[in-house]
C-alpha cells in the first residue's frame, strides 16, 4: 500500500480520486490544489506516490513535475491528464513521470499503475 | 431522449400533467409495442383492420403479423419492417401513453404536428427526433455550417447522455454576441484553434451536472459546484482535443475558470444550446476563433 499526495486544481477530481484510493487501500499523505504548495508538500510529506494534475494555473504539471524531480530524482509521479494531451504527456515522461492516467478516472487502471510503481 | 421531447411539449400545452409524465417515463421501458399500433402508425394498415386482425388474435392464438399476411393486409416485408421498429422509443412512448389512457394516437399525432409547425421542423428532423439517437436528434437542432461547433455541441450531449442522464431534450441553438448569465463554468483551450466551451444556468440549474456527475448532494451553487461542472467540461474538452490532434489539430486546454452574474460579450456572434437535464435548464455556449470578453 502507498501514502499518496494529489496534486490537482479541482476539488472534484481529488475527491473523486481520493475514494478510488482510499477504497483499495492506499492513504493520502495530503492534497494541494496548486503546483507550488504542491511541490513544497512533497518536500515536506515525502510521500511514496504524487499523483499530479497537468492543467493547473500559476505552475502547471509540467512546471511542478520538474521541480519535484530536481529536488528528488526517484520521485514517483503520477499524471493525470483530460484525453488530448499526448504531446504533454510524452514530455512529462521525458522529464522522470512515470505514467499517467486521463480522465475520468478508471478505477482499474490508476490502480494498476500504482502496483507497477510499488513493484 | 423521444419521451423528454415529445413528454414536455405535452405538458407545456397542458395536455399531460407532470405527473402523468413521471409515470409514462417510469413505465415506457416495460412496455411493449403492440404491431397493430405500429402499422396503423406507418400507414400500412387502416385503424378498422388492425382492429379486425386484434379480434381474429383473440379468437386464434395466431401472431398479428401472420394474421395480417394472410388476410392480405400486409407483405412479409412490411412485418419484418414493423418487427424492426417495435424498439424504437417513439412508439414506445406513444403505447404507453395510450395504454394509460391519457391521450389517443390522433391527439399526440397532432400534438406532434403542432410542434413540427410550432418549431419549424422539417420531415427529416422529426424522423431523426423520433428514432430517439442522440446524433440524430441533435442535427435537427444544431444547424451550424462553421466548423467544430456541431461536433463540439454534439460531444458535450453525448457526454451529458453519457455521465448525468439520458433524460435530456434541447431547445435549437441560437446565435447572440452578448449573453448574461447567473452562473458560468467553463474552459478555454488554445494553439491552432481557439475555443470557449461553457456551461450557464440560472439559479440552482448547475447542480443538474455537478451533483451526478460528482455523485455529491450539493445544496447550492458554490465554488465547488463550478468545480465540478469544470471537471466535467475539462472531460468534454479533453475528448474534443484528442478528435482534433487525430486530424493533425493541436489545441491547449487552459485552466478552467467560472463566473457568476456577468455577461458574455464578443464582436462575432457565438452560439448557445439550451438543453433541458431531467426537466432543468443549462445553456452550452461555444465559442471558436471569436475575440470575447466576460464583464
Amino acid at each position: 500500500m502507498a501514502n499518496i499526495l494529489i496534486i490537482d486544481d479541482s476539488r472534484t477530481s481529488r475527491k473523486m480520486l481520493i475514494n478510488i484510493l482510499v477504497n483499495a487501500g492506499h492513504t493520502i499523505a495530503g492534497e494541494a490544489n496548486d503546483g507550488i504548495s504542491g511541490v513544497e508538500m512533497y518536500k515536506q510529506l515525502k510521500p511514496d506516490i504524487v499523483t499530479m494534475d497537468i492543467t493547473m494555473p500559476v505552475l502547471d504539471g509540467i512546471g511542478a513535475l520538474k521541480q519535484i524531480m530536481e529536488y528528488d530524482a526517484s520521485a514517483k509521479v503520477i499524471m493525470v491528464t483530460a484525453a488530448g494531451q499526448q504531446s504533454k504527456m510524452v514530455e512529462a515522461i521525458k522529464i522522470g513521470a512515470n505514467d499517467f492516467v486521463t480522465k475520468p478516472f478508471d478505477p482499474d487502471i490508476i490502480l494498476s499503475i500504482i502496483d507497477n510503481i510499488l513493484r | 431522449m423521444f419521451t423528454q421531447f415529445c413528454g414536455h411539449y405535452l405538458i407545456h400545452k397542458n395536455l399531460l400533467t407532470k405527473e402523468q409524465f413521471d409515470e409514462i417515463a417510469k413505465s415506457e421501458s416495460q412496455t411493449r409495442v403492440k404491431l397493430g399500433l405500429i402499422a396503423v402508425s406507418e400507414r400500412f394498415l387502416t385503424d378498422s383492420q388492425a382492429s379486425e386482425i386484434n379480434r381474429l388474435q383473440a379468437t386464434m392464438d395466431r401472431r398479428f403479423g401472420d394474421l395480417a399476411i394472410e388476410k392480405g393486409y400486409l407483405t412479409h416485408e412490411q412485418v419484418a419492417c414493423l418487427l424492426d421498429l417495435q424498439g424504437n422509443p417513439y412508439l414506445s412512448f406513444i403505447q404507453t401513453v395510450i395504454d394509460k389512457k391519457y391521450l389517443t394516437l390522433t391527439e399526440i399525432e397532432k400534438a406532434l404536428t403542432d410542434y413540427q409547425k410550432e418549431f419549424q421542423m422539417s420531415d427529416e428532423d422529426m424522423t431523426a427526433i423520433k428514432s430517439g439517437d442522440i446524433d440524430k436528434t441533435a442535427s435537427a437542432f444544431i444547424k451550424i455550417e462553421e466548423p467544430y461547433y456541431a461536433d463540439l455541441f454534439g460531444l458535450a450531449l453525448r457526454n451529458i447522455v453519457r455521465f448525468i442522464t439520458p433524460r435530456i431534450y434541447m431547445d435549437k441553438v441560437y446565435q447572440t454576441n452578448a449573453y448574461s448569465f447567473a452562473h458560468l463554468s467553463s474552459q478555454q483551450m488554445q494553439d491552432d484553434h481557439n475555443v470557449f466551451l461553457g456551461i450557464a444556468g440560472e439559479g440552482n440549474a448547475l447542480l443538474s451536472i455537478a451533483c451526478p456527475f460528482a455523485q455529491e448532494e450539493f445544496a447550492t451553487v458554490d465554488e465547488d459546484v463550478y468545480d465540478a461542472v469544470c471537471e466535467f467540461i475539462n472531460v468534454i474538452n479533453g475528448l474534443f482535443a484528442s478528435e482534433l490532434s487525430k486530424q493533425k489539430i493541436e489545441i491547449d486546454m487552459l485552466p478552467p475558470l467560472f463566473y457568476s452574474n456577468q455577461t458574455m460579450k464578443s464582436n462575432k456572434q457565438f452560439y448557445i444550446l439550451p438543453v433541458y437535464i431531467t426537466g432543468v435548464k443549462v445553456e452550452i455556449i461555444i465559442s471558436i476563433d471569436y475575440d470575447f470578453e466576460i464583464i
